[in-house]
Order: structure tokens, then sequence, then C-alpha cells
């Protein structure tokens, strides 16, 4: 689903990510740690699109990121670690905006709408500006613009950050549907114990370099992840 | 030493620009902070020597006849008037809009000195707007009328009409507070309030000749009628002339209006900074909403973002305003005006014609920066955009549809107005009515390029990709150069040609510079827009 091959980016003279190479199939829920600043966020903006790299090839089913953008967005959809959304515009305006770029039916839409508002408990303030919204119900809204095409890819920074305990729950409910619908999932976090739990797979990365990586038996072995984690940081 | 700490703090707030470059994000040159001040002072010098002018105009005149207070009201008026109208738009923002209002108050600091100390500042600005009227005043009396009273009158009036600006200002501030706090369209209301105070401003403007002339004329007999009839307002004069009664009256009348005001917002301060809005909640109705294509989403995008910002609103498309009013005008007055022209200038219709579209295409070159406004203030929203699956080709294309909507119907409506009125052939007519179009369609193209090459992406105001970046910047003042020089050649080559032939090659030239934008839009501004 997702491949990434030697990615290297550069910020000036300091490396952020250096020939880091990932293989996400499909039905993976691929989590991603390390520290702050090891490169996560350049490694998911770089997969998204939304940030040019220096070298390196990423594809999207098959399809290079580089050549073919607008045919790899169409199959993913990328969450930010801070959910800057427009704030001019109503919740339901911003969810019938994304389905237009989309194209996403109007009854398709309406049924998508429903679903996720109703398990996010956002319908009713759907109709309300962005501007009032807190932390967590635009992150909320920005997982429900992310859903609403049903993409095969979702690409999420740091996703659970601002989520209450339920909507938490509910995100990761659909992280694996969307799996089991053979999708696949790229995520960062620092929350550990999520990642232990909800992941098929890890990687953590280490001032732009890939250190671990695979199954979570794998990265792990008889340890935690925490214990494996803080080892792997020290070294 | 609370209140110091907080006005200090208020103070720095207000002055940081003049220290701090927030573009570069680090500190001005000892350099440039002078420059800053320089500018500042020449601009109060510009403003007092309007009002000198007046003082200047007034104060013998007035006097001869024995109505030296009136000289003083009619100064204290307009003081008060441009202290309260200069503070109005600041001073909501000043009192309740700071971003440090929740850290402040969850300190052991008390409400009346975060009062007091925002109340100081608000003083301090009303006491500036004041001080370019009544400072000026003040010198031409000093000048022409020899009254050692004066001194006396000098110090209470300044100190009755700065306190009263603060207090009214205050209040005005605090109406705004419990206002906004229940508006649902808090944008279109800003835009017609402010478009009724730009509207009040012009009528005043355009009428204070007048007004002044008459007064000096029948000073006698107004001041007469005034004293009579409103002897309050007489006091009031009196106290600017150093009367100790009437100052005594004004000062205790003031002290006394600030003491309640400050009564009023101390006592209110911590439920308007703390309250949540207060406005209806709109109850979300699930219904089918017809689904769009990606262009007319994007253009709904910028639209809704237009439409949203008072700011972006009133600075980018009251040109289409300004051009619907000058059409208007132009049908009810336009050919005797024109015709006028001609005849007193003794000018070919060709002439005329040529400087009709330079007049329009200035008009509407007030909105030729909308692309590049648009571009800036993506700011960090721009990861939406970009992680969409939509040619950057459709984004621009959808920023370029904002400012035609916006412009292209006023526009059309005055060139066709002109060209109807005009006097000239058919194809001089034509032209007239085409000529502005292509104008517009050229500065607009230049302007999302421009916008482009130097976009304001990392604001944290809307202020600053609006009213103060770079790329506006140019966009105003080059299509502003443009315009006239779409029109000052024919100065010199209408001996040559005929009007006709001239608004041909202009047209022409733009019409060709419209598609070499567009293409460089094409090839390098969607690469551009890429690389943001």
């Amino acid at each position: 689903m997702l491949k990434i091959e030697h990615l290297t980016k550069k910020y000036g003279d300091k490396t952020a990510v250096s020939d880091l190479s990932l293989h996400i199939q499909k039905g993976e829920i691929y989590g991603f740690i390390g520290h702050n600043g090891a490169g996560k966020t350049t490694t998911l903006k770089s997969v998204a699109g939304i940030m040019k790299f220096d070298s390196g090839e990423i594809l999207i089913d098959g399809t290079s990121i580089v050549s073919d953008p607008i045919a790899c967005k169409k199959k993913m959809a990328y969450i930010p670690d801070n959910p800057d959304l427009y704030d001019f515009m109503t919740g339901i305006k911003y969810l019938n905006f994304i389905a237009d770029i989309y194209g996403v039916g109007a009854e398709e839409r309406r049924s998508l709408i429903r679903e996720y508002a109703d398990a996010f408990e956002l319908t009713g303030d759907l109709a309300q500006p962005i501007a009032s919204y807190s932390h967590g119900m635009k992150q909320k809204l920005a997982v429900i613009s992310a859903w609403i095409h049903s993409p095969k890819l979702i690409i999420m920074d740091e996703p659970f950050v601002g989520l209450d305990p339920k909507a938490s729950h509910r995100l990761k409910e659909m992280m694996r549907r969307v799996c089991d619908e053979g999708g696949a999932i790229f995520f960062s976090t620092h929350v550990l114990e999520v990642a232990e739990k909800l992941c098929d797979k890890i990687a953590i990365i280490k001032q732009g370099s890939l250190i671990r990586s695979g199954t979570m038996d794998e990265v792990r072995g008889d340890d935690s992840l925490e214990e494996v984690f803080l080892e792997l940081e020290a070294e | 030493m609370m209140f110091r700490l907080l006005l200090k703090k208020q103070l720095t707030e207000i002055f940081r620009s003049y220290f701090y470059d927030v573009k570069k994000n680090r500190a001005r040159s000892a350099g440039s902070v002078a420059g800053m001040f320089v500018l500042f002072a020449v601009l109060l010098l510009i403003g007092a020597g309007m009002f000198f002018l007046l003082a200047f105009t007034l104060c013998e005149p007035l006097f001869s006849v024995g109505c030296g207070w009136l000289y003083f009201c009619i100064i204290g008026g307009i003081a008060l008037f441009l202290g309260i109208i200069g503070s109005a738009f600041n001073t909501y923002n000043m009192m309740y809009s700071s971003k440090d209002n929740d850290l402040l108050l969850s300190m052991p600091i008390k409400p009346s000195a975060i009062v007091g100390s925002r109340v100081a500042c608000v003083y301090l600005l009303g006491l500036l707007y004041s001080g370019i009227v009544i400072v000026p005043a003040y010198i031409v009396y000093f000048i022409k009328i020899h009254d050692p009273l004066g001194i006396a009158g000098f110090i209470v009036f300044t100190a009755v009409i700065s306190v009263t600006v603060m207090s009214l200002s205050c209040l005005l501030g605090w109406v705004i507070a419990k206002v906004a706090g229940r508006l649902k369209n808090k944008s279109i209301i800003t835009v017609l309030l402010a478009l009724a105070f730009i509207a009040v401003y012009y009528f005043v403007y355009f009428r204070i000749q007048k007004i002044i002339s008459g007064l000096i004329e029948n000073a006698a007999l107004w001041g007469g009628k005034i004293r009579g009839s409103a002897h309050v307002v007489y006091m009031f004069g009196r106290a600017g002339e150093g009367d100790p009664l009437s100052m005594l009256v004004y000062a205790a009348a003031a002290c006394v209006l600030f003491f309640l005001v400050f009564l009023l917002l101390r006592k209110t301060f911590y439920g308007i900074t703390t309250a949540t809005s207060k406005a209806k909640k709109i109850a979300y109705r699930e219904k089918t909403v017809k689904a769009a294509g990606q262009g007319k989403a994007l253009y709904r995008r910028e639209l809704d973002k237009f439409l949203s910002s008072p700011m972006y609103m009133l600075n980018w498309g009251i040109a289409a305003l300004f051009l619907l009013v000058l059409g208007g005008l132009v049908i009810w007055r336009g050919r005797a005006i024109f015709t006028g022209i001609r005849e007193t200038l003794d000018i070919d219709p060709g002439l005329v014609a040529v400087f009709a579209c330079a007049i329009i295409a200035m008009t509407a070159s007030m909105g030729s920066g909308i692309s590049a406004v648009s571009v800036s203030l993506e700011g960090k929203n721009l990861w939406i955009v970009k992680s969409l699956p939509v040619k950057p080709e459709k984004v621009l294309g959808a920023k370029l549809m904002l400012g035609l909507s916006v412009y292209m119907l006023p526009l059309v409506f005055c060139s066709v107005s002109v060209a109807a009125v005009l006097e000239g052939n058919f194809l001089l007519k034509l032209l007239v009515a085409v000529m502005p179009v292509l104008f517009y369609l050229f500065t607009s193209y230049g302007g999302l390029l421009i916008g482009l090459k130097m976009p304001e992406l990392n604001w944290t105001n809307e202020m600053i990709p609006i009213k103060q970046g770079r790329s506006v910047t140019i966009c105003l003042l080059g299509s502003w150069g443009l315009a006239v020089i779409t029109a000052l050649p024919y100065l010199f080559l209408s001996r040559y040609i005929n009007g006709a032939v001239y608004l041909t090659i202009v047209s022409v030239l733009l019409a060709a510079g419209t598609a070499v934008c567009r293409k460089c839009l094409l090839k390098y501004g969607t690469r551009m827009f890429e690389d943001l």
C-alpha cells in the first residue's frame, strides 16, 4: 500500500530524514514513534505530498507521489498534528467542501457524515463555526473529513491528542475497520501504550534514521515497547 | 505597583512594532527605530498642520465679534469627535480582546488594576487624537489673542476633553463588547458600520468648508442663538477661554463621568472577558446538499473567507462599491461633467475618454490585489489544500475567480455608464467599456503572480497579509502606477493619433499582458504554489 524507499529530506544543512525505507502492507496499522524532532512529521508530510523531499521515492499503491500526486492523494487522507482547519467555515460546510473535492456523492456523504458525526458526538455542533470549536472538536472534525471519502491509506500525525477517551476508542475502532477492509494506516504517536495495543507493525526513528522496525513482537521481544524505546534512545 | 507593571506591559505591546520587526522576527536597528519615530512625528505634524490652518481661519473672525467661546466650542467638538472616532475601533480590542486576559485573571491581580492599565492606554490614545486638534488651536490662539487666562484654559480644556474622550470611548467599547457577544453576523455588521462611518466622514468632509464659511459670516447671529438656547455649549467654549466657573463645572463633570464609567468597567470586566458568546446556537438540520465540482468548491471556499473577514472586505472589496457609486454618478451627471471638462479645457473627446478609462482603472486597481491576498491568507491552513487531490491551477483559478466575481459586474456597470454618456463614435465607446475590464484582468493575473512570489504565510494577525504584506503593497502601488501610465502618453500622442486608436493600442497591450501572465501562471505559478 505504501512504499517509502531511501527517503531523505534536508532543511539547509540539517538532515531531518536520512535514507528511510518502510513498506506498509494492506491491512496493517503501522505505528511510527520517535522523540521530538526525530523526523516523524517530516516523513508523514512527505508521504502526504505536502512537502518536497530531496531524494528517494514514495509509492502509494504503486503510484509515485512525485510523478502523480493527484492520483496518490485521491487514495489517501492526511491528518496533521495540529488541526488548523478553516475557522471561517462551519463544521458541515468544511465536510461538504472536502466531499466536493473528493467527488463524494450527495447521498453517500449524507450517510457518512451522519455515521461519523454521531460516532464522535459532533452532530449537534456541525452548524457552528469551526472558530468556536475546541481543540478536540477540531480533531474530531479532521478525522471525519479524512474518513468521508473512504481512503485506502490514512496518514495521521498524533491523532489521539485532544480526543476524549470515548472518541479515542471510536477512532481506534475506525482504524481497525479501515485495515480490515483492505486499507492501511500509518500514524505517529508518543503514547507507547496505544502503539503497543493498536499497531500491527512499528517503526522507531531517531535523528532522522530508522533504528528498528517490524512486527510488534519483533521490535519489543520480551520487553515492553516503552523499555525498548528508552533503551534505543539511550544508545 | 501592579498598575505600573501592567501599564508598562500594555505600552510595550502598543509600541512593540516601533522596536521589533515582526516580519523579520528580530529587533529593529537604532536607525530603523529612529526612522519609525520620525515617520510617526511627520504624520502627527501633517495632521496638526491641517488643524492649524482650520484654527487660523476661524480664530480672528470669531474673536473679533466676541465669539471666542464659539471658537473653542468648534475646536473642542472636533477634538471630541476625532478622539472618539479614532479610539472607538481600538478600545474594544484594547479593553476586552487581549490574548492575556485569562493569564492575568488567573494571577493574584485585582481586576481594577487590569482595567486601570487598559483605561490609561485608551487615555493616551485619546490624548493623542484630541491633542492633534487642541494644541494647534491654542498655538493660533496665543499668536492671535494674547490672553494670559488662555494658559489655564489650555490645561483644563485639554484635560476635560481627553478625559471625556477616554470615558466615552470606554463606554463605546463596553457597548460593543456587550453587543458583540450576542451577534450572529458580526462581519457583515462590522462592514456596514465601517461603511456608515466612511459615509459620515465624507459627508462632513465635503460639507465642512461650506459650514465654516457660513459660520464665519454669521458668527454673531449663531453665537447669540446658541448662547441663548444652549447655555451648556456656551460654558463649554468659555472653559476653553479660561473662565474659572466654566472650567470648574466641566472639570467636575468630566471627573464624575470618568468615575461612573470606571465603576461600570471594573464591575463588568470579569464577566465580559470570561463570557462565552450569547449568540443563539444554530441547530444542525441534516439535509442533502447538492454535490459540487472541485472548481466550484474551491471558489466557494475563497468567497466564504472573503465574506467572513470585515478587514478583507473593507480593504479589498470596497472599490467595487466605489465603482458602483462612480457609475451611478456618471449616469446622473456624467454627460454634463464630461462636456464641461471638454469645453473648458478645449480638448477632444478622445482625451476625455482616455482619462476616464484611467480613473476607472485606478478605482478598480484598489481591488487588484485580492488574488495576492488570498494566497497569503492560506497561512496555517495551507496544508489542507496541498493535501487534497486538486491541481494547483484549480486553486489559483478560484483565487482569480473571487476577484472577478466581486469586481466584474461593478466594473462593467461603471465603464458602460461612462461609455454611454461620453461623446464619441461607437468604437471609442466600445473601447471605453472594454479597456478597464482588460486592465483589471491584467492586474489580477499579475497580482496573483506577485502573491505567489512574495507570500506572507506566517502571520498571527490577518492585518499582515491583508494590509501590510510586500505583495499587496506592490500590487496596489503597481496597479495605480499602471493606471496612470495607460493615460499619460496620450497627452503627447493626442496630436498624432485619435483616442480610439490609442485605446486600441492600450487594450491590445493589456490583453497581450494578460495572456503572458496567464501563461506564466500556468507554467511557473503552479510550481510556485506547490513550493509554498
